[in-house]
C-alpha cells in the first residue's frame, strides 16, 4: 500500500478530513496511472528475443511485480512486445494482431531485428523494421536485449503512459495498398561457378531404382535433399544414412533445362518437406510429389531466392520496401 | 408421433492454430480439420521466420558467419557455430588444440542443459494442469537456467549468444575463477535436475497426458529424417557424439539414454536423463582442461581470411535437437559458394503430419511440444 500511496502522490493530493480521507486528481491522470500499472502484454514471441522475454517474465526477473500478466488473446492485451525478426509472411499477421487489440494500446520493438532488421535487413523476406508495419512506442536495443534492458524499456513505456502521451501516429499513406513484387529483371547476370561437387553423380532416370536399392541395403535415414546452382544448371544433392552400419551415402544429380525429377516421397516420408523446400527456393519440380507447394515463402511470391541470379535485396510490397524508401519515410516521420 | 432422428453431416470443422499461439513454440501454423474431438487431417504452414540465412551466407566470409549462424537455433547457439566451424576446419584441414576443443565442448554441453530445461519448462506450460498449474515447472526450469546463463556470462560476456567458437579455436580462455563457479554450478544443479526428472517421470497427471501419445515407430523415425531425442525415444541408438565422435567427445565417459515406446513420455524423460549425462561430461572437462593455446591461428589482430580449397564437404554434430549438419560448397574464395544447413528441427517437425491425424485435439499440443521444435532452426 505504501508504494501505491507514493505513486498516487505524483498525480494528485491527499486531504485528511474528519472521518474520511479525500484524494483529488484529474480523471485523465488517474486513468493514465491505472493503465501504466497494469499493462497486459500479448504472449507472442518470434525468435531469440522471445526467449529472453520469457526469462524476463519468469523466476528471477519476475515482471508480475510491474503489474504485467501475459495474455494469449490479443483482445485482452494492451501491449505488444515484438520480440524477434519480422518477416514478410509474419508482418501481415502482426498487423492483424495489432488491429485486434483494443485501444489504448502500445508496442515495444525489442531487439535489433525488430528495430531495423539488423544483419538480416538485406534479405528478401525480412521487414527492415517493425515500425513500417505498426506504430512503435519504445525501442529496446540488443541482440537479444538482456532482461534488464527489457525492464528498462517497460519502465520507459510506463513513463510515457503516465505523461498521457499517445502513440505515434501511423503514416499509412506511403505504403502501397496492392501487393507487388520487385521486378526481377533488375537482377544482374552473375557468373556461376563450374561444378565443384566431387562425390558420386548418377543419371536422372536412375534415381528411383538407386534409392530403392539403397533403402533395401539399410540406408533408411534421409538426412537432407538440397541443390546448388552451377553454370551447367542446378545440381541436386542427396544424403542418406545407415544408422546401424554408421555409414553415409552422398549422391548428386545434374538437372537439365526442364528442371524436373522424380519425387522420393513414396520411398522416404521425410522427402515431403525437403522436396518442398527445394521447390520453393530453387524451382525444381518433383514429379509425383503429393503436395508441391511453397513452404518458406508466401504462395504469391515470384522467383526462387536461392538461385544465383536472384537479388538478395528483393522487395515485396506492402511489407518490404526498398532500403531507400524506408529510410526516406523514417526521416520524414 | 413417431421419433425422427435427423442426421446431419456438417463436414470437418477447420480450426486454426497459430502462428500466434502460446503452445506452438514459436511461429508455426496448423490448420486442424476436426470431426468432433478427433483430428481428421492437418495442414501445416511454416516459413514465418524464414530469414534467408543460406542466401546471406553467400555474401559473408567464413570468419563472419559463426555469430550470424548462432541466431539460428537460438536455444543452443553454440551448437550452430560448432557445426559450422567443424565443417570449415574439415575442408581446410585446420588443426585445433586440445584445450580449445575442451572449451568448445564445455560450452556446448552447458547449453544442452539449458536448452533441455527450456524444452521441459515450456512443455509444462503446454500441458497446463499437469504439474501444479503448469507454470510452476516453467518457473523451476527457468530458475535453474538462469544459473547456467550466469556461468555463460562469466565465460563469454553474453548470456546465450556466446560467440565463443572461431575457426581455429575459441575466443576466450577459461579462468580459474570460472572453473570454481562451474564447480559450484554442478553442485547446485545435480540434485535439482535429478529431482525434476523424478518429479516429472512419476507424476500421474503427466503420465496420463504423455504416455502412449504420439508414438513414433522406428521405421517412421528414420525415414522422416528424424534425429536426436526423437529417434532415441523410439529406441534407435543414434547419437553423433558416439557414432561419429567429433571434437574430444571420444575422451569422455557418458551414456546415451534410450526409450522403448517412442511416445511423448519417453522423449521427455530422455531429455531429462541427457541433462544428467551432460553434467557428467562437464564434470570430466573441468577436472582436466589441458594447457596450451586456445587458438591455432594468430588471434585478434586482423586474422587472415579463411580460404578453403575448392570442393564440398558435409559435417554434422549433435545439437540438443538432433543431427545438425552443414553442407558447404567452396569455390576457393573467402565466401561460401553455397551452404546448406541440415536443421534437425525441420526434419523432426515434419513428423507432425504423420502423428496428428487420428488423435484428439487436446493431445495435439502434447505431441507438438514433445518434438521440441525451434523455429529459427526450422525456417532458417
Amino acid at each position: 500500500m505504501g508504494n501505491v500511496n507514493k505513486s498516487l502522490k505524483d498525480i494528485g493530493s491527499f486531504m485528511k478530513l474528519p472521518g474520511a480521507n479525500l484524494f483529488i486528481s484529474s480523471t485523465k491522470d488517474l486513468f493514465n496511472w491505472a493503465q501504466k500499472s497494469s499493462l497486459w502484454p500479448l504472449s507472442f514471441g518470434l525468435a531469440c528475443c522471445a526467449i529472453e522475454m520469457m526469462a524476463t517474465f519468469s523466476s528471477r526477473y519476475d515482471l508480475d511485480r510491474l503489474g504485467m500478466i501475459t495474455r494469449a488473446s490479443p483482445r485482452q492485451a494492451d501491449l505488444m512486445i515484438v520480440a524477434g525478426t519480422v518477416t514478410v509472411k509474419m508482418a501481415e499477421r502482426i498487423k492483424t494482431l495489432y488491429d485486434q487489440m483494443a485501444g489504448p494500446k502500445w508496442v515495444i520493438a525489442a531487439g535489433s531485428c525488430a528495430i531495423s532488421g539488423d544483419h538480416y535487413r538485406h534479405i528478401y523476406s525480412v521487414v527492415p523494421g517493425v515500425d513500417w508495419v505498426i506504430p512503435v512506442d519504445v525501442y529496446v536495443p540488443g541482440c537479444p536485449p538482456t532482461p534488464e534492458a527489457f525492464i528498462d524499456g517497460i519502465l520507459e513505456l510506463q513513463k510515457i503512459i503516465g505523461k498521457g502521451k499517445t502513440s505515434p501516429t501511423y503514416n499509412t499513406s506511403s505504403i502501397p495498398e496492392e501487393k507487388t513484387l520487385s521486378p526481377l529483371e533488375v537482377a544482374k547476370p552473375v557468373k556461376k561457378s563450374k561444378n565443384l561437387i566431387e562425390s558420386k553423380f548418377i543419371d536422372k532416370n536412375e534415381i528411383l531404382n538407386f534409392s530403392k536399392e539403397l533403402k533395401n541395403n539399410g540406408f533408411t535415414y534421409l538426412k537432407f535433399i538440397t541443390a546448388t546452382d552451377f553454370d551447367s544448371n542446378i545440381v541436386l544433392t542427396y544424403l542418406l544414412g545407415n544408422n546401424t552400419r554408421n555409414k553415409d551415402v552422398e549422391f548428386n544429380i545434374q538437372l537439365g533445362e526442364d528442371l524436373t525429377i522424380d519425387s522420393l516421397s513414396d520411398i522416404y516420408s521425410g522427402a515431403d518437406w525437403q522436396e518442398r523446400e527445394v521447390f520453393d527456393l530453387f524451382g525444381i519440380r518433383f514429379i509425383g510429389h503429393p503436395n508441391l507447394k511453397r513452404i518458406m515463402m508466401p504462395d504469391e511470391w515470384i522467383g526462387h531466392p536461392l538461385r544465383k541470379d536472384y537479388v538478395m535485396d528483393a522487395h515485396f510490397y506492402p511489407y518490404r520496401p526498398t532500403r531507400k524508401e524506408y529510410e526516406k519515410w523514417k526521416t520524414e516521420l | 408421433m413417431e421419433d425422427r432422428i435427423i442426421e446431419r453431416d456438417f463436414g470437418d470443422l477447420a480450426v486454426n492454430m497459430g502462428p500466434q499461439h502460446p503452445s506452438t513454440h514459436g511461429v508455426f501454423r496448423l490448420k486442424l480439420y476436426l470431426q468432433g474431438e478427433r483430428i481428421n487431417k492437418i495442414e501445416s504452414f511454416l516459413g514465418y521466420l524464414h530469414r534467408g540465412v543460406e542466401k546471406l551466407s553467400e555474401k559473408l566470409t567464413y570468419d563472419q558467419l559463426p555469430p550470424v549462424l548462432e541466431r539460428d537455433d537460438y536455444l543452443s547457439p553454440t551448437s550452430n557455430s560448432l557445426g559450422f566451424i567443424n565443417a570449415v576446419e574439415k575442408i581446410c584441414e585446420i588443426e585445433v588444440s586440445r584445450k580449445s576443443s575442451y572449451i568448445r565442448v564445455l560450452v556446448a554441453e552447458l547449453q544442452r542443459i539449458s536448452s533441455h530445461l527450456v524444452a521441459l519448462g515450456t512443455y509444462g506450460l503446454d500441458l497446463g494442469g499437469a504439474l501444479g498449474g503448469g507454470a510452476s515447472l516453467f518457473l523451476y526450469c527457468f530458475r535453474e537456467r538462469e544459473k547456467i546463463l550466469d556461468v555463460m556470462e562469466d565465460l563469454t560476456g553474453t548470456r546465450f549468444h556466446t560467440n565463443m567458437n572461431q575457426i581455429g579455436g575459441v575466443r576466450y580462455d577459461v579462468k580459474t575463477e570460472s572453473i570454481n563457479k562451474i564447480k559450484k554450478l554442478i553442485k547446485e544443479l545435480k540434485p535439482v535436475l535429478e529431482d525434476y526428472a523424478n518429479m516429472v517421470s512419476k507424476d500421474e497427471i503427466f503420465m496420463k497426458r504423455t504416455k502412449n501419445i504420439g508414438i513414433i515407430s522406428k521405421k517412421l523415425a528414420e525415414e522422416s529424417g528424424g534425429s536426436g531425442p526423437i529417434v532415441r525415444g523410439s529406441g534407435i541408438n543414434f547419437d553423433v557424439r558416439k557414432n561419429k565422435p567429433y571434437e574430444c567427445y571420444s575422451e569422455f565417459d557418458f551414456n546415451i539414454p534410450l526409450g522403448i515406446n517412442g511416445d511423448a513420455y519417453d522423449r521427455t524423460i530422455i531429455r531429462m536423463q541427457e541433462n544428467i549425462e551432460s553434467l557428467k561430461i562437464v564434470e570430466q572437462i573441468i577436472q582436466g582442461i589441458p594447457s596450451g593455446d586456445i587458438h591455432s591461428r594468430k588471434p585478434l589482430k586482423s586474422p587472415k581470411l579463411t580460404r578453403p580449397p575448392k570442393g564440398s564437404s558435409y559435417f554434422s554434430i549433435e545439437s540438443p535437437r538432433g543431427e545438425l549438419g552443414f553442407f558447404i560448397v567452396s569455390d576457393g574464395t573467402a565466401i561460401p559458394y553455397r551452404m546448406k544447413i541440415r536443421a534437425p528441427s525441420f526434419s523432426n517437425l515434419s513428423l507432425v503430419e504423420k502423428l496428428l491425424p487420428g488423435t484428439f485435439i487436446a493431445d495435439s499440443v502434447a505431441i507438438l511440444g514433445s518434438l521440441d521444435p525451434v523455429f529459427g532452426d526450422v525456417d532458417r
